[in-house]
């Protein structure tokens, strides 16, 4: 039953990948291949870095543990972060559930089938992550394959471990709050966890542990060749496998099976505990008074509002309370804050290169700005029919949702450019000069974002969520460089011909011509939108 | 008032509505057709959600494709699926809503404490859409398909998952429309509905509009006394053999 249950869904999944409309099909399959690219980089990152220690002493191997010990530590606690949404949303909050209860299954039937789900899909980030680190480890300490089975085993209950403890704290979450509110509270602290931890490896030094870099700090080495020395790390489901590891490059077999075992020992309760809360929350949730929704006074304003706001308004409550959306948005905008202190560089800013931190802040701002637009059609889902039946010029539609991206981004853009000008210490007047390119990138960009989002709507009803597919992204990022670089051609050339003013202009005038355009399009597209399904 | 000429409607080489000409004028309208008989698709060009492939559309004499803006203000819908923002709650929708057709605020507050009281919903005002049944939901639909008083109300399969006593409500509220002036134009399949309430029938098969009469007209002109066998007299009763044996397989088990 639960093979059958997991076998509808991993139909579903193909369906959406191999049967859609060929055109859809072929983004789709793209985008997956991308998706690759960033494991493969990692590989090669980690790789690199393994060869150059075994070269340099003869005991590489405690500094390569120490390091995989490390990443798998952090990978662990990430693992469990990102559970506890999905344990809070495949079995309390996901659609199918009515549809699951009603059938003649039985209730731990259903527990596993979510169970093993969430695991799955939990587990895509150790794939990304935990994978390359692996094979890396495996490929430079020349381990014999058979021992692969063993940690094969051993990854499977790592990961299922970790997605046990986020059931857990999803679990104990739920005592106190709403599954809906749970799952959107804990959504957007992974988006901040991953925002933090995206900073921090933007500011700590890889380079320090790379021996043919300048920037190579010994003791760095030595310090992660001691890491594994921590007795604490006995109490780590990350360091049992770690050790699992080492076992096998030394080729030690039977080493290798004794410390399967702490780890089985431990997830194999972890999940029938799990299990156990699940049964006992329903017990608790039937005998506690409901959670009763409180009402507010409501405070009607009586105050007139254009369209025009009515639309912002709706759109702006449509992306807080949808945690994604949110997650999202709050991302882009901390990541463009912390941006000018990756790419500042204390020079004198004499020649035109040295402004391409300015230039590559201004770019990043117009790429967000237009993801984020894209994603304000897409909330739209099923209803987008609301928009097509108001009785609105589609300027008013295109214009709201055009100027709650500008609006949004417009200051933290600001304030991002402000910091990078304090950092490279450059003079008042550059500020300003930026600050005019910036609103003119801006306004194109979110124009293109317009553009593409209706260009490459997508109504897909069995994934209301995927209404837009990630293909228009590619080109969306690929139009938006494009526009960039010749703004930024214009301004260089401005720069270089000493007719910097002239080029401002004509900087500025391009904007609005692509602004206009874009405006154009997106008019004309809308308005022969059909609403069909 | 609606006017359709000529209304056609291919989605690929599938002919959904064909040549559909059809004017409707102060009445509570009832459209009758099979499972994909073409009646949501006519309703969605009627809207201006779908371009008709040829035909036009004039709401009170306004081409729904010329001047779109004009004749949508006039109108009202209550699609077979209204689908909803759900991350709002039902008075900020509805509010959403009221903006849009430009109802001074006062005015709008009015008309939705009334139509909130009218069907049940003030305890779901504060609400997110998101949390209501899907009883409530259409409900809300409806209110936000009346919140501008429209001229011209559409509204597609609107009873259904309504409790009996909301269908009570909203049958006295479209006759009350009907008395005001009000055009109506109503799919639906429950057929007692439409023998109750209606001024004249529409029945569409097949994409083609069949025939449209008053019931009195459909009772004489066909010999039968309810609108069920009237109705499928006219789509041509299907072959129900495998019915039989489906029902005999049965009961031999
Ligand atoms: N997007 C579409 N693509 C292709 N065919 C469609 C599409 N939408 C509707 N159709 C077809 O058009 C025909 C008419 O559909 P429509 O939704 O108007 O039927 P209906 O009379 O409203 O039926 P029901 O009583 O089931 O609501 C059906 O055969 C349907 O399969
Ligand atoms: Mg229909």
């Amino acid at each position: 039953m639960i093979l059958k249950l997991l076998l509808n869904r991993g139909l579903q999944i193909k369906n959406t990948f191999l049967d859609s409309g060929s055109g859809i099909k072929r983004y789709r399959l793209l985008s997956l291949g991308v998706l690759f690219i960033l494991p493969v980089y990692i590989y090669a990152q980690i790789n690199q870095l393994f060869k150059s220690w075994s070269v340099l002493s003869d005991n590489a191997l405690l500094p390569a543990t120490g390091f995989v010990n490390l990443s798998l530590l952090g990978l662990f606690a990430l693992l469990v972060f990102t559970g506890i949404p999905l344990s809070l949303h495949l079995p309390f909050v996901s659609k199918d559930l009515s549809l699951l209860r009603s059938l003649p299954l039985p209730e731990a039937d259903i527990w596993a089938a979510k169970f093993i789900q969430g695991c799955l899909i939990n587990s895509t980030l150790f794939l990304y992550f935990g994978l390359p680190l692996l094979i890396a480890f495996y490929i430079n300490y020349e381990i014999s394959a058979w021992f692969l089975f063993i940690v094969l085993l051993a990854v499977i209950a790592f990961l299922a471990l970790a997605y046990a403890i986020a059931n857990i704290c999803a679990i104990l979450l739920l005592t106190a709050l709403s599954a809906q509110r749970a799952k959107y509270i804990t959504t957007i602290l992974v988006a901040f966890v991953f925002v933090a931890l995206w900073a921090g490896f933007q500011l700590f030094r890889f380079s320090q542990l790379d021996p043919i870099s300048t920037s190579f700090n010994p003791q760095r080495l030595e310090q992660l060749a001691q890491f594994n020395t921590h007795s604490w790390l006995d109490l780590l489901p990350s360091h049992w496998l770690v050790n699992i590891f080492s076992q096998s490059a030394q080729n030690h077999p039977s080493g290798a099976i004794v410390r399967l075992f702490p780890i089985l020992l431990v997830t194999i309760p972890a999940i029938m505990f799990s299990f156990i809360l699940t049964r006992k929350l329903k017990t608790f949730q039937e005998n506690r008074p409901a959670l009763i929704h409180k009402h507010q006074t409501e405070k009607h304003l009586e105050k007139k509002r254009p369209p025009f706001l009515a639309l912002l308004i709706k759109d702006l409550n449509l992306i807080i309370r949808d945690a994604r959306q949110f997650a999202q948005s709050i991302i882009f905008l901390i990541m463009l804050m912390v941006f000018p202190f990756i790419i500042y560089e204390k020079n004198d800013l004499l020649s035109l290169f040295d402004f391409h931190a300015f230039a590559s802040l201004l770019l990043f701002t117009a790429i967000f700005a237009a993801l984020s637009t894209v994603k304000l059609l897409a909330i739209e889902r099923k209803s987008f029919y609301h928009l097509k039946k108001a009785p609105l010029a589609s300027q008013t539609l295109f214009g709201a949702k055009w100027f709650t991206t500008y609006a949004t981004f417009l200051p933290v853009a600001t304030l991002a450019l402000a910091i990078l000008s304090v950092l490279s210490s450059a003079p008042l007047q550059f500020f300003g000069i930026f600050f005019i390119i910036l609103n003119g990138i801006l306004a194109g960009a979110v124009a293109l974002g317009m553009v593409v989002a209706i260009y490459f709507v997508n109504f897909n009803w069995d994934h209301p969520r995927n209404m837009l597919h990630s293909g228009g992204t590619l080109w969306l990022m690929l139009a938006i460089i494009l526009f960039g670089s010749i703004d930024f051609l214009i301004l260089a050339l401005g720069y270089m011909t000493d007719l910097f003013l002239l080029s401002l202009l004509l900087s500025t005038g391009y904007a609005v011509v692509v602004f206009l355009s874009g405006t154009y399009i997106t008019q004309k597209k809308l308005e022969k939108l059909e609403w069909i399904y | 008032m609606i006017k359709a000429e000529h209304l056609t409607k291919k989605y690929g080489s599938f002919i959904a509505v064909d040549d559909l000409s059809l004017r409707v004028e102060n009445e509570l309208f009832v459209f009758l057709g099979v499972n994909g008989a073409g009646k949501t698709t006519t309703i969605k060009m009627m809207n201006g959600l779908l371009r008709p492939g040829r035909g036009k559309v004039w709401i009170h004499g306004i081409d729904i494709q010329e001047n779109p803006v004009k004749a949508k203000r006039m109108t009202g819908l209550v699609p077979e699926e209204p689908f909803l923002y759900e991350k709002l709650k039902t008075h900020e929708f509805i509010r959403f809503l009221a903006d849009i057709y430009k109802i001074p605020p006062t005015l709008a507050k009015r008309r939705m404490d009334q139509l909130f009281d009218i069907f049940e919903l003030a305890e779901h005002a504060d609400a997110l859409i998101d949390e209501l049944s899907h009883g409530t939901r259409r409900k809300v639909a409806l209110v936000g398909a009346l919140i501008h008083d429209p001229e011209v109300l559409f509204l597609d399969e609107p009873t259904i998952g309504l409790d009996p006593e909301s269908v009570r409500t909203f049958k006295t509220l479209l006759d009350g429309l009907i008395k005001q002036g009000k055009t109506i134009f109503m799919s639906t399949h429950i057929l007692e509905l439409a023998e109750k309430m209606c001024h004249r029938i529409g029945i569409i098969h097949q994409g083609k509009l069949h025939k449209v009469a008053t019931l009195q007209q459909l009772k004489t002109e066909s010999g039968y006394n309810d609108l069920e066998n009237i109705f499928l007299n006219i789509i041509g009763s299907k072959n129900d053999s495998s019915l039989q044996s489906f029902l005999q397989g049965n009961a031999g088990t």
